[in-house]
């Protein structure tokens, strides 16, 4: 029992310690002029196209659908804790900027582009497509999991802000029909930017790009670790989506802790 | 004054540089028809045209990537302009295999770039210039342009002639060509042969594997050297693999 759970951790610790070294090295090819030859510049290109560009509908679909959610149930606890209108907006802003909109980015770009890029490298790899690469002395980590990572890190922070555009705006069209928010559209973005401070900022770009990168690399690293036949390759994509999700929201609930843990500490003091 | 006289001596041409060398070689490959080897030496040098005959129910797949570093030897070394493929430094790898050009034996392409990005990528990933080259090997070919197809959607004969663009455009130190005549007509032998001659003048080593008992009998300039895979060693062929 204990040998096996040893086993179990050596082997998370192994899978962690793989995805840390994936996303170092990814860091010190992208920084380094040589790797963005014309072929990698395109790879990067059509993967944005691919995984920010067409995300932006469903994205706005998600957030507008998670808009209206937020807005009943602010409107619910409105009614049964009897605080005042004013105090709509900057629940909203906060739930919507600290929590939903990257976790919301993340599914998105978990289920529209992580699992068909790990499907892809899968099949890449049994085809032997990626043999075929390092035979031409073309570096699979520059050509193939450099852009698909930083495509995934690039659309989970450019999708979260949509989404979270696209929650507020439906939320205030729902808020302002249903007599839930009864102040015109200026003075509650005005109330919203008025939350915002670099706290905000400091907690929704790590989170984003935290989480994105993490989703970026396990597709990677599952697409790229298949051995076997074709018949695997289905078995590879439901993992990976399951290992990015599980990743995403253990990395959102650290950082909440994180974050949220010294500010109150600090208050405390 | 008295008159010297010294005899004039004809310079002796240096040997040619190596280009690749199995010192000790052994491979056993993972399949059960990869082509196998035991305890062989082979040294190619610049300009020099290597055949090597193994029998058409192997598969030279494997032995190739070896050579290029992508696989291990089980013993021995593989040697590459006088380097080796051993210790972690990719770069030197990658660098060591722009300069080989290699008609693969079964999948050679990318699935999702069309035809000309897939023969057009490892030049521009290389920076190495490759519009008038890639014009001037089309024509050479006798095709019209590069496709603009997906593979799957191009007929053997055509890819195949593409792979071998591919392989003479980044104007390679090594040339590996693994059953080039695979799927093209056989009237196409010459065209090939003498552009293999071609780079061979301009110091290209070029290994030619064939399991084509009856392989076209052709004065490469300069001369061919032909070999036999046959034991697990390299049996030298006195007058050419269709002679046998």
């Amino acid at each position: 029992m204990t040998e096996a759970l040893g086993r179990v951790f050596m082997g998370r610790c192994g899978s962690i310690a793989a995805i840390l070294a994936v996303l170092w090295g990814t860091a010190m090819l992208t920084i380094r002029p040589s790797t963005w030859t014309p072929p990698v510049r395109s790879v990067l290109s059509r993967q944005l196209l691919f995984t920010a560009v067409d995300g932006v509908l469903a994205g706005v679909r998600f957030g507008a659908a998670v808009g209206v959610l937020v807005i009943v149930q602010a409107a619910i606890w409105i009614d049964t804790l009897g605080v005042a209108q004013g105090v709509v907006a900057p629940m909203m802003w906060r739930g919507i900027v600290r929590e939903l909109a990257p976790l919301l980015a993340c599914l998105v770009v978990i289920g529209r582009s992580c699992i068909p890029i790990a499907t892809e490298l899968a099949t890449m790899m049994v085809n032997g497509e990626v043999e075929l690469l390092d035979a031409e002395g073309v570096d699979p980590m520059t050509y193939l999991v450099v852009p698909r990572i930083l495509s995934v890190v690039i659309s989970v922070f450019c999708l979260a802000i949509i989404i979270a555009t696209s929650m507020v705006a439906t939320g205030y069209m729902l808020g302002w029909a249903v007599d839930a928010i009864r102040v015109d559209l200026w003075t509650f973005l005005e109330s919203i930017f008025r939350q915002f401070n670099t706290r905000d900022l400091v907690f929704f770009i790590p989170k984003t790009i935290i989480a994105g990168a993490f989703a970026g690399a396990i597709c990677c690293i599952d697409g790229l670790n298949v051995r076997g036949t074709m018949t695997d390759i289905p078995r590879v994509a439901s993992r990976t989506g399951i290992r990015a999700l599980t990743a995403v929201l253990t990395i959102s609930a650290i950082l909440s802790v994180v974050f949220y843990g010294r500010f109150l500490m600090l208050k405390i003091v | 004054m008295p008159v010297v006289q010294t005899e004039i001596e004809e310079p002796v041409a240096p040997p040619k540089a190596v280009v690749l060398e199995l010192r000790d070689f052994t491979f056993h490959g993972s399949s059960a028809n990869a082509v196998r080897f035991t305890d062989i030496n082979l040294v190619v040098r610049e300009g020099e045209l290597i055949v090597i005959q193994v029998d058409p129910t192997f598969k030279s797949r494997e032995f190739v990537s070896v050579i290029q570093g992508l696989k291990p030897a089980n013993q021995g070394k593989v040697l590459f302009q006088d380097c080796d493929w051993e210790g972690n430094d990719h770069d030197r790898h990658f660098r060591m295999r722009s300069r080989i050009g290699r008609v693969f034996e079964g999948h050679a392409w990318v699935a999702n770039l069309n035809v000309a990005e897939n023969v057009t990528l490892p030049g521009l990933h290389h920076g190495i210039s490759i519009g008038e080259n890639a014009e001037r090997w089309v024509k050479r070919f006798g095709l019209k342009q590069l496709s603009n197809k997906r593979p799957a959607f191009v007929e053997p004969s055509q890819l195949q002639i593409h792979q071998w663009i591919r392989a003479f455009l980044g104007k390679p130190s090594l040339l590996i060509l693994e059953q080039p005549m695979q799927y093209v007509a056989a009237t196409m032998f010459p065209v090939l042969a003498e552009a293999i001659d071609e780079v061979r003048r301009s110091g290209c080593a070029v290994l030619w594997i064939t399991n084509n008992p009856r392989f076209p009998d052709h004065a490469f300039d300069p001369a061919a050297t032909y070999l036999h895979a046959e034991s697990e060693k390299l049996v030298a062929l006195s007058k050419g693999v269709n002679d046998e």
